[in-house]
């Protein structure tokens, strides 16, 4: 992986993904936000994936579950990390992500930032957190010439 | 499939993200 992550790479976890589908509200407005800028990457591993369908599908049903994965699948860049790793912080490390979206709380305290920063430069928040802070704009100038020019694809297509 | 085809069908079952947190953290406590 880039010693320095990328701004414009994130992870959501678990919990944030199966709540993007199942209940909405700041965890679809933070995806929302990378869904319609086709410059920004969400990256998971299979692992990830794997625990996302498991959560959908005890929730809600498998084969909605499935189809979310696929959707997912060919969203996301594939990261591989070793077994046993927690796969959100092993995602986030390995593809070089800036921000790794949680509602963990293990994961978003102060306490835990403290912990991580020494080893890796990783923002984790609540999708709410991200949704108010991520800014499109400001990121353009480091990804295209010109304004910002907005959202460049359907964020529900 | 659209995304907007999904949450469509999600919406029928009533989940909360109490719900969600607590379902990630048992699948992963249970690794």
């Amino acid at each position: 992986m880039s010693d320095r992550p990328d701004p414009t790479r994130v992870v959501a976890d678990t919990d944030v993904l199966a709540a993007d589908l199942l209940v909405g509200g700041a965890a679809r407005e933070a995806l929302d936000r990378l869904r319609g800028h086709s410059w920004t990457t969400l990256v998971a591993s299979d692992a990830l994936l794997d625990d996302t369908e498991a959560v959908v599908a005890a929730l809600a049903n498998p084969e909605l579950a499935a189809d979310h994965r696929e959707k997912l699948a060919a969203w996301t860049e594939r990261v591989d990390h070793p077994a046993g790793d927690h796969p959100g912080l092993a995602s986030a490390y390995r593809g070089g992500a800036a921000h790794l979206l949680s509602f963990d709380p293990s994961l978003t305290s102060v306490d835990a930032a403290a912990a991580m920063q020494p080893h890796v430069s990783l923002s984790v928040r609540t999708p709410d957190a991200f949704a108010r802070l991520f800014d499109p704009g400001t990121l353009w100038p480091t990804v295209g010439d010109g304004p910002y020019p907005g959202t460049d694809r359907d964020p529900r297509a | 499939m659209r995304w907007d085809d999904l949450f469509e069908r999600a919406a029928e079952y009533e989940v909360t993200v109490a719900d969600v947190t607590e379902a990630t953290e048992t699948l992963r406590d249970d690794v």
